[in-house]
């Protein structure tokens, strides 16, 4: 399993409910990605913006985002590959 | 929970579900966690990452994310607290509920148990175990009887039938260590049940004070209740430790990360408005071999460069070095509220107003925004700001998303 941090700014589409977050696509380097499947979701504190987790797959890699929701931005945090 | 931090990691990326994989930390670590897959092959928690690979080649490392495990933890917890709020956080994995007063109302405690399994299983793609007792330490009992995905009821009515012939080994988890339960083999104890009928006298000769916890451990009694989520126990110390890199000789290097650690300290303690009068440091070298010492000071301290200058004069005792250094702790205890007395000389007040202003500035923008420069030699080593588990005092409602 190799884990690369990637750590950059994306462009995600998603729909937000009620209660969920759900990402349905995000663009990488002028690539459009969908989101087959999200995996888990877990947030954290980063003094004091909430930063919700998203792990994601387009079936083939898994990827983690990010939602800052103190500046709306969204990263690529990290891939990861057999 | 099952195996937790390794199933929260199968959970998040199905390429490891099945797999043997163990959670560890970067750098110079070992085995955190172990997925079901890899213990069967023979890995175990605890052993370094060569022992790990040697038992198992195919063994799958997963860094460990601790915001991970936290979050999926306060999930469980808000699953629990659906229930009742007699939901007594024992450890991130491990929580007592007391279900008595719903079972008079909505029947039995092993069919609120399947249900917990399945909402927990439903919702964040984990396993647990669950044991059913009339109190904490029969419950926790149960609870390591079948694992993974078990659930076992010891009643009032059976627990000398089960406890007749339950291995001490199986006592893990409620005190009664591979050390304890050495020297009861010595003593003819060999089980639960003889321990329970073990003489008092005999227990206490032999382990003083723990003796007669030892018996009601035996005899499955215990009266301890089970504490409300929401009440705060007030922490005995506050702590950090760190293992180096690589082990070093260096003093700058030593005294950065003992800067480094006692700034996590002192911000720990300022942000719950503590403050402790005793000073502990830790320094395990390269051969496992560990020194710690302890210093009672007339004034209790919060601000980090009181408790560094407390912690370097700590580690004077250990210079001229002997081995190279391994691992580091500083940790503050005879914790007391804040004193809000202000200094009488304006120049004594100037480093509580600095260090308002820095926990200020990190609480905005995350911890170690703002840092003594030194900090900085220990960061070229690395900073885990997850290591450790989160305090108490920080645990909050988690919210809905």
């Amino acid at each position: 399993m190799e884990q690369t941090e990637i750590n950059e700014i994306i462009d995600v589409g998603a729909v937000f409910t009620k209660k969920h977050i759900k990402p349905k696509w995000f663009i990488w380097q002028k690539r459009k990605y969908p989101v087959k499947e999200t995996t888990y979701t877990w947030d954290e504190d980063v003094g004091s913006a909430r930063i919700i987790h998203f792990s994601v797959t387009d079936g083939s890699t898994l990827f983690e985002i990010s939602l800052n929701k103190k500046t709306l931005a969204w990263t690529l945090e990290k891939t990861a590959t057999d | 929970m099952n195996a937790f931090f390794a199933s929260v990691e199968q959970a998040a990326n199905p390429a490891l579900r099945g797999k043997p994989i163990v959670v560890c930390g970067q750098g110079r670590t070992v085995v955190t966690t172990a997925s079901y897959e890899a213990r069967k092959l023979g890995v175990k928690t605890a052993m370094n990452l060569y022992e790990a690979r040697r038992a198992c080649p195919e063994v799958i490392l997963v860094y460990g994310d601790t915001n991970k495990y936290v979050a999926a933890s306060h999930q469980i917890h808000k699953i629990l607290l659906e229930y009742t709020d007699l939901v007594e956080v024992f450890s991130i994995d491990e929580c007592f509920v007391d279900v008595s007063r719903l079972c008079k109302k909505e029947g039995d405690a092993k069919r609120i148990a399947l249900e917990i399994k399945t909402k927990i299983k439903e919702k964040l793609g984990l396993l647990c175990s669950v044991g059913i007792g009339p109190n904490k330490v029969v419950a926790k009992i149960a609870c390591k009887m079948q694992k993974p995905d078990g659930l076992v009821e010891i009643t009032e009515e059976n627990i000398s039938k089960v406890f007749e012939n339950l291995d001490l080994d199986k006592l893990q988890g409620v005190g009664v260590g591979s050390k304890i339960s050495q020297k009861l083999n010595s003593l003819g104890i060999k089980t639960a049940g003889d321990l329970g009928r073990a003489p008092l006298e005999l227990l206490m000769h032999h382990f003083g004070i723990i003796g007669r916890y030892l018996k009601n451990v035996g005899l499955g009694e215990d009266n301890s209740p089970v504490k409300k989520y929401f009440e705060y126990e007030q922490a005995k110390s506050i702590g950090h430790s760190r293992t180096l890199d690589i082990n070093t000789w260096d003093i700058a290097v030593i005294k950065a990360y003992i800067m480094m650690l006692s700034e996590k300290v002192g911000a720990r303690l300022r942000a719950s408005k503590m403050e402790g009068s005793t000073v502990n440091f830790f320094v395990r070298y390269g051969d496992f071999t560990h020194f710690s010492v302890q210093h009672n000071l007339k004034t209790p301290i919060k601000n980090s460069c009181d408790i560094y200058s407390q912690a370097l004069k700590l580690f004077g005792n250990c210079l001229p070095l002997k081995k190279a250094v391994r691992m580091l702790g500083v940790s503050i205890s005879g914790l007391c509220k804040e004193s809000t007395q202000g200094h009488l000389f304006a120049e004594f007040g100037k480093k509580d107003k600095a260090e308002r202003v820095f926990d200020g500035i990190n609480k905005e923008y995350g911890p170690f925004t703002i840092k003594p420069g030194s900090v900085m030699i220990a960061e070229k080593f690395g900073i885990d700001e997850g290591c450790g588990m989160v305090a108490k005092s920080r645990r909050k409602f988690p919210q809905a998303e």
